[in-house]
């Protein structure tokens, strides 16, 4: 008889199976009280939406939205690569200008003069890495320092605190597209094939996964419990065989500690998000793979 | 229009409207939603880990983030999206592959039947049946069980589906075509 059922009496079943379902699972009644005893702030809306938001975006739906941003990304693409490829001069090694840019936050001068060339980096001892010389922070105008406004190609006395201008040319490998992805905890772009995982939370703190070809980024983000600054606290896990350096990144202060040029190792950045600190952590990357572990970074939004 | 229409169109403006609210950070608009899909959403949380600790858990952590990023959500089935973060919160949590291992809500007790004097979804299905389709439904593929799941008791239409498990409309009929056709199979062959 059952052989001979029809789709339709298949799907009928089914309909009745579950509507018994149904009426057997009821959430419980504690629902509201537990889930708005977690609410805490919202994260703001995508920076395309924010953008556009106001000129009529929000009526004309997620494809709309998404075109706009696609083109959004692709310009700033194409004006990025234009841009560094006709100012800066160097050869198309993005390694070595990477190499040139993060030589410069090492480099025991003012953030202005890592305009000069900067010599190769040597293994920074721990307090050398802590040095004020080392505060000054170089922002690597890498692409997500070339977004709307938000502190590109920048650099900032710690001290001070005053953004400055940086004149150290950044270049990066062209990736192809750029895919915005939002996490619900922050916004990041990313290379065609690179996906995002989040994972548990823990203690207030979300565990998550961002990955690509061949290159698998850990990261945390929540409320942190350390005393100290993050700055202090990230410098603390440097070795001798590693640099540190502090940059913007969309307007954001971030802390970076990584093998010195050309060098295999982890990398471990993190960052200060409006609802909390984000770190994110490469574990034996190659100096290629680290490029595109820090361009992924420069990209995040919260 | 219908009254049936009527009361369709008033219901979804006056989810575009709690939306908005959310989306201007009031949580007694929020509280709208949870009453609205809360039951739906712990239902499917249920069908995924057939284990009610977990889909509580499941069920707060999406209406959590559904909260945390009410202001990426642009239109559209809210119903959907908010599966959609169930899901991916599911899969992120492992659950599937903690599935195997877990221990179900007493896999083995007899299945309560509401009383069919009093609930007619219960009465149209006999203890027997529904014990029938329950192991049919669980030699599908994850994947096909997933889209039956959605549609038949998250009722979520197919575009909705499509939306919810992030694919496309024609991976939602075939995966749901291939899944009718091996219940069916199996129902046959097994249990009837």
């Amino acid at each position: 008889m059952v052989d001979e059922m029809g789709r339709e009496d298949m799907e009928r079943r089914l309909q009745d199976f579950f509507a018994a379902e149904r009426s057997d699972v009821r959430a419980p009644d504690d629902l509201w009280t537990n889930v708005s005893a977690r609410l805490g702030p919202q994260a703001p809306a995508p920076w395309w939406q924010r953008l556009f938001g106001g000129m009529g975006m929000q009526g004309m739906g997620r494809v709309y939205a998404g075109a706009a941003a696609a083109v959004a990304v692709a310009v700033v693409g194409v004006v990025m690569y234009t841009t560094l490829i006709g100012t800066d001069g160097l050869s198309d090694d993005s390694q070595e200008s990477m190499a040139a840019s993060v030589a410069a936050d090492q480099a025991p001068a003012p953030a202005m003069a890592a305009a000069a060339p900067a010599p190769p980096p040597t293994p920074a001892p721990l307090a050398e890495s802590s040095a004020p010389a080392a505060e000054s922070m170089t922002a690597a105008a890498a692409m997500a320092d070339a977004m709307p406004a938000a502190a590109a190609g920048f650099t900032q006395n710690a001290s001070a605190g005053i953004p400055q201008p940086t004149a150290v040319p950044f270049r990066y490998k062209v990736l192809g597209t750029l895919n915005g992805v939002d996490t619900l905890l922050f916004w990041v772009a990313l290379p065609a094939g690179w996906s995002t995982q989040t994972g548990e939370r823990i203690a207030g703190t979300w565990t998550g996964v961002i990955s690509g070809p061949d290159v698998t980024l850990e990261f945390t983000y929540g409320v942190r419990i350390e005393s100290g600054t993050l700055g202090e606290t990230l410098r603390a896990r440097a070795t001798t065989e590693q640099r540190t350096w502090d940059e913007y990144v969309i307007g954001n202060l971030a802390y970076i500690v990584g093998p010195t040029e050309g060098q295999s190792g982890d990398l471990l950045m993190a960052l200060q998000l409006r609802e909390g600190t984000l770190r994110v952590e490469g574990k034996g990357l190659t100096s290629s793979q680290q490029e595109v572990a820090l361009m992924v970074f420069r990209s995040i939004i919260g | 229009m219908t009254d049936q229409a009527i009361v369709m169109d008033a219901a979804l403006l006056e989810e575009a409207q709690a939306v908005r609210r959310c989306q201007e950070g009031d949580k007694e608009a929020f509280r709208y939603v949870v009453e609205r899909y809360g039951n739906m959403l712990y239902g499917t949380a249920y069908q995924m880990t057939r284990n009610h600790a977990r889909a509580q858990e499941l069920t707060q952590d999406a209406l959590v983030l559904a909260w945390r990023g009410i202001n990426t959500f642009r239109g559209g089935s809210l119903k959907a999206w908010l599966v959609r973060i169930l899901t991916n919160r599911g899969i992120s949590l492992g659950r599937r592959r903690e599935l195997e291992a877990a221990t179900l809500d007493n896999p083995d007790a007899p299945i309560t039947v509401a009383d069919e004097s009093q609930d007619p979804a219960a009465a149209a299905i006999s203890a027997l049946d529904r014990e029938m389709i329950k192991k049919a439904l669980e030699t599908l593929p994850d994947e096909q069980r997933e889209v039956v799941t959605l549609r038949f008791f998250s009722e979520l239409s197919v575009s909705e589906t499509a939306v919810a498990l992030g694919i496309r409309e024609g991976t939602v009929k075939s995966r749901l075509s291939r899944a009718l056709d091996r219940l069916r199979e199996a129902l046959s062959e097994g249990y009837c």
